[in-house]
């Protein structure tokens, strides 16, 4: 995917059985410019992934043939397209699951189009930028250095000490994409990523306490609740709109 | 127990008893006669010298067959006819000193022989009813076993009552609308009505405050002993019993027998229930499955449309054309926005299901609470929009231990809540504060407050306040989820105003950590 042209255009692979959920997905993508391939079954997923290479894969889970994991499972044997996965509410361990079995993010139905497409922005983005990943990452008035290992936020330096930075390292190689705390914990404590979740969230709250302006509100590393996560990429942060009135 | 069974057995009539033993005597004479006709051929044939051990023979046959008396009847008997064979021949009237002898020594073989053979025989029939009650006792455990509704239970303690107390028994049970009636099938004797009250209020009353026996005298002269039967703690039937005028103590072979009837009825009551407990549990179980297969398809049913209609509506905005037209773009952002909203009602209602059937099952772990108000807040903005919220944060919160889905949609809950009965352009106050065990999440909004007596009814499912009424739609779930879903964390929910017009405040508690790490970073 690295060697596409910014000229062509994208390929999106949409895999639901439900029709209008096609069509509405279709016909929003189109807009965006990109080409879009329907599947119905977990079958015609596998054969049109092989078949067209997409360069992005909407997946739904409840496909009549098989489960949307295994389909999941099937594509990451032998490819690293960006999958992003639509779930339901009240499923936060099968998105855990899915996003450690790959799938780089998830959307919940019933879902907004501007929703989905913000989600597809983040994923697109990091599939072009892997191989030649910027060492710079801006977010607000958040500046990451991670070669020099610096942070610098509203022209400031922030220390961090060395645990809390390897977080933000780990959250940062994959900016606006949601790490489960099992991911988290695995970069983390490699050797025993078992232990209590208490250490990352209590991890979480030094690190947000040196860069978020308000770490009661945060607007950078933001909670995916039961799931994980994130890192806001500029886009997200603008979208993200904390406009409410704080006291 | 025992003085009502000693009851039943009173007035068993003897009168079989009798006949039987003069049978006996009859038997003893014909055997004495016999050795005659036996000591007469004898003495036709040859003549005899002693004819005291022919007759010693019926008197050592009756001993051992019919006891004592029948054989002392034959020795006398014996002796008296052993005249016939002592010079004059076959003359009773004259009697020889041998003669004496002999009824003296068949006398007293009579008397250790009968003693000897009356305890044998007491000991055989002893064994022979044992095992006659053993079998009875098995044969009622495997009807009873093989009973598989309560009536046929009943049927079988009558029929096998009435077999053992030879007499007519009856069965009383509450009919489905709640008259007494007998047990259809036992062989029940007529009852007048003043027993069918008395049993009426037997059944209407506790096992606890009556005893298990009765005893009930008619002004008839009628007496009746009604006995309860049934599952433990509850009577479920009275077992009615005449009783006779005449009276006889009943054999202790008999009172128990008796007893292991009613015990052995009851005893299967007990499995019964047990049984129908099982069979309920199965089929809990099934429904619990149906329930969450239903579930599952009602919830795809209907959300699987709405997502279409949304997502649908979403693209629409996205459109230029509608771009170009404020209007046509407001009414494709308005559809988006109630099919959300419609999203969240089946939401609520699909809660409620699941919280009825007691399918909600939370899955705890340590969160950070801010993440949790943080993330109720993110997810009810649109709703919030006409509104300013006002944060108040204590620094230092400890974690809670607790499903942060569930809570998040408690506190999703409640700040609809606040929005929907609080004026637009009003403040809504979030304050997260710790308490000794854990942290107090308070929602304030400046809305219509509450009376004393709403505090509680607002939590009450469907409740909506009176006040209340004309303002903004909803179901009237919401608190009520919230109050499930906060209590099913171990947390508490309350709500309390200033009074009406003052605002109203809703303060969920959730449980901390049992055990907070106060491990710092490895590396500060």
């Amino acid at each position: 995917m690295s060697e596409r042209t910014g000229s062509s255009t994208l390929e999106a692979l949409v895999v639901d059985d439900e029709p209008q959920i096609r069509r509405f997905l279709k016909t929003g993508l189109d807009l965006q410019g990109f080409r879009v391939t329907e599947a119905r079954t977990a079958r015609e997923a596998i054969d049109a992934a092989v078949m067209r290479a997409p360069d992005l894969v909407i997946l739904d889970l409840g496909l009549p043939d098989a489960d949307g994991a295994t389909v999941l499972a099937e594509l990451r044997s032998w490819s690293q397209v960006p999958v992003i996965v639509l779930s339901v509410r009240n499923t936060e361990a099968e998105k855990v699951a899915l996003l450690e079995a790959g799938a780089d993010d998830y959307v919940v139905k019933p879902f907004g189009m501007a929703e989905l497409l913000a989600r597809v922005g983040v994923v697109l983005r990091r599939s072009v930028s892997r191989a030649s990943s910027s060492p710079l990452l801006r977010v607000g008035g958040l500046v990451i250095d991670l070669a020099r290992r610096l942070v610098n936020r509203d022209g400031a330096v922030v220390s961090l000490s060395s645990k809390q930075f390897a977080l933000l390292r780990v959250l940062a190689t994959h900016q606006g994409m949601v790490l489960t705390h099992r991911q988290l914990m695995k970069e983390l404590w490699p050797q025993d990523p078992d232990q209590d979740v208490q250490y990352l969230r209590i991890l979480m709250k030094k690190l947000r306490n040196r860069l978020e302006p308000d770490p009661s509100r945060p607007i950078y590393l933001v909670t995916e609740l039961a799931v994980g996560y994130r890192l806001h990429t500029q886009e997200q942060f603008e979208a993200g709109g904390y406009a409410e009135a704080m006291a | 127990m025992t003085d009502f069974w000693t009851d039943v057995f009173k007035g068993f009539g003897p009168t079989w008893r009798r006949r039987l033993a003069l049978v006996r005597y009859v038997g003893a004479g014909a055997l004495v006669c016999l050795a005659t006709a036996l000591g007469a051929a004898l003495a036709w044939l040859t003549p005899l010298d002693s004819v005291s051990a022919l007759y010693m023979l019926p008197v050592v046959v009756s001993a051992v067959r019919h006891g004592t008396g029948p054989a002392v009847f034959a020795a006398l008997l014996g002796a008296l006819m052993s005249s016939l064979f002592y010079p004059p021949l076959f003359s009773v009237l004259v009697v020889q000193p041998a003669q004496f002898v002999d009824l003296v020594v068949s006398l007293v073989v009579a008397l250790t022989i009968g003693r000897l053979t009356a305890r044998i025989r007491a000991e055989m029939l002893a064994a022979r009813e044992r095992e006659r009650q053993i079998r009875h006792l098995y044969r009622l455990g495997s009807d009873m076993a093989a009973a598989s509704d309560t009536n046929s239970i009943y049927r079988l303690v009558a029929d096998h009552m009435g077999e053992a107390l030879e007499r007519r028994v009856a069965i009383f049970v509450a009919g489905r609308d709640g008259r007494i009636e007998v047990v259809p099938g036992s062989t029940a004797p007529p009852h007048p009505d003043r027993l069918v009250e008395a049993i009426e209020s037997l059944l209407a009353t506790s096992s606890a405050e009556r005893e298990e026996t009765e005893r009930l005298q008619l002004p008839a002269g009628e007496s009746w002993l009604l006995c309860r039967l049934g599952e433990a703690g509850r009577a479920g039937a009275v077992l009615a019993v005449p009783l006779a005028q005449e009276s006889r103590e009943p054999s202790d072979e008999w009172v128990a027998q008796a007893r292991s009837i009613l015990n052995e009825g009851s005893r299967s009551l007990d499995r019964l229930g047990l049984t129908r407990a099982v069979k309920e549990r199965n089929l809990r179980r099934r429904t619990d499955e149906l329930r969450d297969i239903l579930l599952e398809s009602v919830s795809h049913e209907l959300r699987t449309p709405i997502a279409g209609i949304m997502g649908s509506a979403g693209v629409l905005a996205t459109a230029a054309p509608l771009r170009a037209d404020p209007r046509l773009l407001e009414l494709a952002q308005g559809i988006e926005a109630e099919a959300r909203r419609l999203d969240l009602r089946v939401q609520n209602l699909l809660d409620v299901t699941r919280i009825r059937s007691g399918a909600l099952l939370p899955r705890l772990e340590a969160v950070d609470p801010l993440d949790i108000v943080n993330s109720a807040l993110d997810a009810a903005r649109d709703r919030l929009r006409e509104h300013r919220i006002l944060r108040a944060v204590s620094e230092d919160l400890p974690l809670v231990h607790v499903d942060a889905v569930l809570v998040e949609q408690a506190l999703i809950n409640l700040l609809e809540n606040a929005a929907k009965f609080s004026p637009a352009g009003s403040a809504i106050r979030v304050s997260v504060k710790p308490t000794a065990d854990g942290v107090a999440i308070a929602v304030g909004d400046a809305g219509a407050g509450l009376d004393e007596g709403q505090t509680e009814q607002i939590f009450e499912r469907f409740y909506r306040g009176e006040r209340h009424a004309d303002l903004a739609g909803g179901s009237g779930l919401g608190l009520t989820i919230a109050r499930v879903f906060v209590e099913g964390n171990g947390g508490t929910i309350a709500a309390s105003s200033e009074g009406p017009g003052l605002g109203s405040t809703l303060c969920i508690t959730l449980p901390g950590l049992t055990e907070q790490l106060r491990k710092e970073d490895e590396d500060e």
